[in-house]
């Protein structure tokens, strides 16, 4: 039971709540960790005006980078308390659809999430990437709540 | 937390709050903890006829601890044939969000385990609503699960 925790991060404290509980459960347990950090890129746009405005940080490259350091990072954290871990960076428009997309090919039991990463504590009831990890996820979802000291970090 | 001792887990009498309970058991089991089962009756239809207190709201109310009280019975049933510790928590009637979560509070629990789903029609393809309360309002961990 509880085998292979799927944790995606995206850098952010509470995505970094979310790695640190994670990562005691797994020594707790003996469980193996997979990390997913996702780069969400920007979508096409038609008009050549509109993509010369593009922020050249959000280059493909440079997404997918930032991307496996923050992986990385989080990999080096298991690995330093003494756990097993995947660490997996990818691009992909929805972070939802690549979280569940790699609960299932990498076989994995159990996820572990914090719950407004980036989208925002207000959006959790408006479709966020959690909400639809929630609804569609075939396995277990930890779900960890921002503590008392973050809870109006966030936006209100 | 890295090992989660006090584990609530809300009972609505339904299959899926079954569903909720058999993981949390496990969770029980990995860690030796203790499952607290709560009920929390939605409030009566009839509160808003201003009838709190009257014959009606009273047979209501008998009923609806009744239920209560079956949902818990499973709940010791369960982890008994587990081996599980276990104890239960009949909550005043009220929103159930509000009552899981002051439950949780009360009984020092440090982990929340809910079902994901309503059961029929579209509801069962979406969050369910009491789970997302549950998600929104409380400060410890929700494992939620299908």
């Amino acid at each position: 039971m509880y085998d292979r925790i799927l944790v995606p991060t995206d850098g952010s404290d509470v995505s970094a709540a979310a790695e640190q509980a994670a990562i005691a459960f797994a020594r707790a347990h003996g469980s193996e960790v997979v990390v997913l950090a996702v780069g969400q890129p920007t979508p096409p746009i038609a008009s050549a005006e509109a993509a010369m405005a593009i922020d050249p940080g959000l280059d493909d490259a440079v997404l997918l980078s930032t991307a496996q350091e923050h992986a990385r990072n989080v990999a080096n954290a298991a690995e330093a308390a003494g756990v097993r871990c995947t660490s997996l960076a990818v691009l992909d428009y929805s972070p939802a659809d690549a979280i569940l997309a790699t609960a299932d090919n990498q076989a994995c039991d159990l996820i572990f999430m914090g719950s407004h990463g980036r989208r925002g504590l207000s959006r959790l009831l408006a479709g966020s990437v959690t909400q639809k990890v929630l609804a569609e996820a075939p396995v277990p979802v930890m779900v960890m709540r921002p503590q008392a000291g973050h809870k109006r970090a966030g936006r209100t | 937390v890295t090992v989660y001792k006090r584990i609530l887990v809300p009972v609505d009498g339904t299959e899926r709050g079954a569903a909720a309970l058999g993981s949390a058991l496990g969770l029980a089991k990995l860690g030796g903890g203790t499952i607290v089962g709560v009920h929390v009756a939605g409030e009566s239809p009839l509160l808003a006829t201003g009838d709190i207190g009257g014959p009606f709201y009273d047979a209501w109310r008998t009923e609806a601890d009744r239920q209560g009280r079956e949902a818990l019975d499973y709940v010791v049933r369960r982890a008994t044939e587990a081996g599980v510790p276990c104890e239960t928590v009949l909550a005043p009637p009220g929103p159930p969000w509000e009552g899981i979560i002051s439950t949780a509070r009360a009984h020092a629990c440090d982990v929340i385990v809910m079902a994901s789903h309503g059961h029929r029609g579209i509801a069962a393809r979406l969050l369910g609503s009491e789970t997302q309360r549950v998600l929104v309002h409380c400060d410890i961990p929700v494992l939620v699960v299908r």
